[in-house]
């Protein structure tokens, strides 16, 4: 940060907590979002984490819970012939269901929007309005 | 002579086919018209299929409840011919009796006690033990009823009968405002230990206040540095901010119970670094702390957005001009910057606030037993099948919200809001 010349060290000391006191708010943002993430690793069923996890220890980190995630709902998971463990996945799993359900949903959703959107500028050419992630006419 | 006298005669904006201009225009912008309604009209139909109906629908159940009027035709007639605080006489027995009769035959004896049930606690098994021996009971039927169930006497029930007996009731708006009637037909308050909803009620209001004031405190200042920071760096740490917003708010929700519980991320730390003993753990979810955390946490891109929007476009130079006229630091913020970001607090003030009062996942997940908002007794409700009752709340928590618009409308004006 380049001050101008005629700041003063009150002004200069002033900035520097303002920027601490953002950082800690961002911190708050995407703590839960960042500690989600190694827990997903998880080794336990339990829900804090394991003292191994806290060492670094390999032994305390798996990938369990998201092999049991991907083969929720199938029918035969360690079945051996790819053609039929990728239907079963299509058909059966639990994920691949949700997918579907939020890909259909989104994309009608998405259509509502653009329909009202059209008839909203055909009704008033109106101004445009942004906002971040998220823009708008009206 | 004649010729050219007849055409100026003719009116001067006749188009081709010997229409009116002003005619033909109509008709075209009808046709626009109805044809951008066409292809709105599928939206419109959703619109008010999902919400109109919905909500009518709503309203119309927290006021209308035929499970006792249309199973007791006898009851409401002896209702009808004798005004409120008759005593019930043997002709009233008798019709109860043949109205108890009529619902052992058509096994409505429950539905008809759990109406009862919403004023008088316990009518339900008194409507369907006496239902059971209704047939075999002799008369006189004063005497009969009286002898299998002795609680037939309580006045309080035959209010609550008389109440019923028309579909049309305000029963669940008196017992959402802890009301109830009493021994004299009158409407009294609950007893101090037995009001639920309207501490309830304010303790909503209250709360989502608080979570509101700190989502500005919180937003305010972020919201400024991504404003007045270079694109290339206020676009990263946009990421910031929108990251939790696009992600599930369950997993938020469950990701902040693995930070704040007892052997959480937080308290270990705390413990680690000395600051608090290992058995002066906090507790800071499953109560009031942790509603108040994790919403804070979900709303504040509901606050940040907004004043961002407002803030990116008020030009540094008004607060540079106000401190080389001699404005001290503070005076420059208080009456320059602040009055021109009051759009971007308006709207995020009112959308957060608006979403915090009727929040109803996250309390049930992290509130425990004093973290609970008005929405966890309208799901109690409905989990109960007490659809009336939920309705009934539900349409209070709306009156308030409108309330409070339409204070908002008066004391700041709703044509000041910005949403971008």
């Amino acid at each position: 940060m380049r001050f101008p010349a005629y700041a003063t060290v009150s002004d200069r000391l002033f900035y520097y907590a303002y920027i601490a006191v953002c950082a800690l708010i961002f911190a708050f943002l995407v703590a839960p979002i960042l500690v989600i993430i190694p827990l997903s690793f998880n080794a336990e069923p339990y829900f804090t984490f394991t003292e191994e996890m806290l060492r670094l220890n390999p032994e305390g980190y798996s990938l369990r819970w998201y092999r049991m995630l991907g083969a929720l709902g199938m029918q035969n998971p360690d079945e051996t012939g790819l053609v039929q463990w990728w239907s079963d996945l299509w058909a059966n799993a639990t994920w691949v269901d949700a997918a579907k359900n939020s890909l259909i949903i989104g994309f009608w959703t998405h259509c509502c929007r653009r329909c009202w959107g059209r008839w909203r500028r055909s009704a008033s050419p109106g101004r445009r309005c942004r906002s971040a992630g998220l823009s708008w006419r009206s | 002579m004649a010729n050219s006298f007849a055409f100026s005669m003719a009116p001067v904006d006749v188009s081709q086919d010997g229409e009116t201009l002003r005619r033909s225009l109509h008709r075209a912008q009808m046709k626009a018209k109805i044809k951008a309604l066409l292809l709105v009209s599928p939206l419109l139909l959703f619109i008010v299929v999902t919400f109109l109906v919905p909500i009518g629908q709503l309203m119309m159940r927290s006021v209308y409840h035929d499970g006792f009027s249309s199973n007791a035709p006898n009851l409401a007639a002896w209702f009808e011919i004798n005004p409120e605080g008759t005593a019930p006489t043997e002709e009233a027995y008798t019709a109860l009796v043949a109205d108890l009769q009529l619902m052992n035959q058509t096994k409505t004896a429950g539905g008809a006690g759990t109406r009862i049930n919403y004023s008088v606690p316990g009518a339900r098994s008194l409507f369907t033990s006496t239902a059971r021996a209704a047939k075999n009971l002799q008369p006189p039927f004063k005497e009969a009823v009286l002898a299998h169930d002795a609680r037939w006497e309580d006045p309080l029930l035959w209010t609550a009968m008389r109440n019923a007996a028309s579909p049309w009731t305000l029963d669940f708006y008196l017992t959402g405002m802890d009301m109830r009637y009493g021994k004299d037909g009158g409407v009294e308050l609950l007893p101090s230990g037995e009001r639920i909803y309207l501490w309830l009620y304010a303790k909503t209001f209250i709360l989502s206040g608080i979570i509101t004031l700190i989502c500005l405190l919180l937003a305010f200042p972020i919201a400024h540095l991504l404003a007045t920071l270079p694109p290339k760096t206020s676009n990263l740490l946009m990421i910031l901010v929108l990251l939790p917003f696009w992600t599930s708010l369950l997993v938020r929700t469950t990701s902040w119970i693995v930070l704040l519980q007892g052997q959480g991320v937080v308290n270990s730390l705390l413990v680690a670094t000395g600051l608090i003993d290992d058995s002066g753990r906090l507790s800071m979810i499953y109560n009031q702390t942790g509603t108040i955390i994790v919403m804070v946490h979900i709303l504040l891109p509901f606050m940040v957005l907004p004043l961002y929007s407002i803030m990116k476009v008020i030009p540094a130079s008004y607060v540079r001009a106000a401190r080389s006229l001699g404005a001290t630091p503070w005076t420059a913020f208080w009456r320059v910057y602040l009055p021109q970001t009051l759009p971007g607090i308006a709207a995020g003030v009112l959308l957060v606030f608006i979403l915090a009062v009727g929040y109803y996942i996250t309390p049930a997940l992290v509130g425990g037993a004093d973290g609970q908002l008005f929405s966890n007794q309208i799901q109690f409700h409905m989990s109960r099948s007490n659809w009336s009752q939920a309705a009934a709340l539900a349409a209070m928590l709306l009156a308030g919200v409108l309330v409070l618009y339409w204070l908002y409308d008066r004391l700041i004006g709703i044509d000041k809001l910005k949403l971008g």
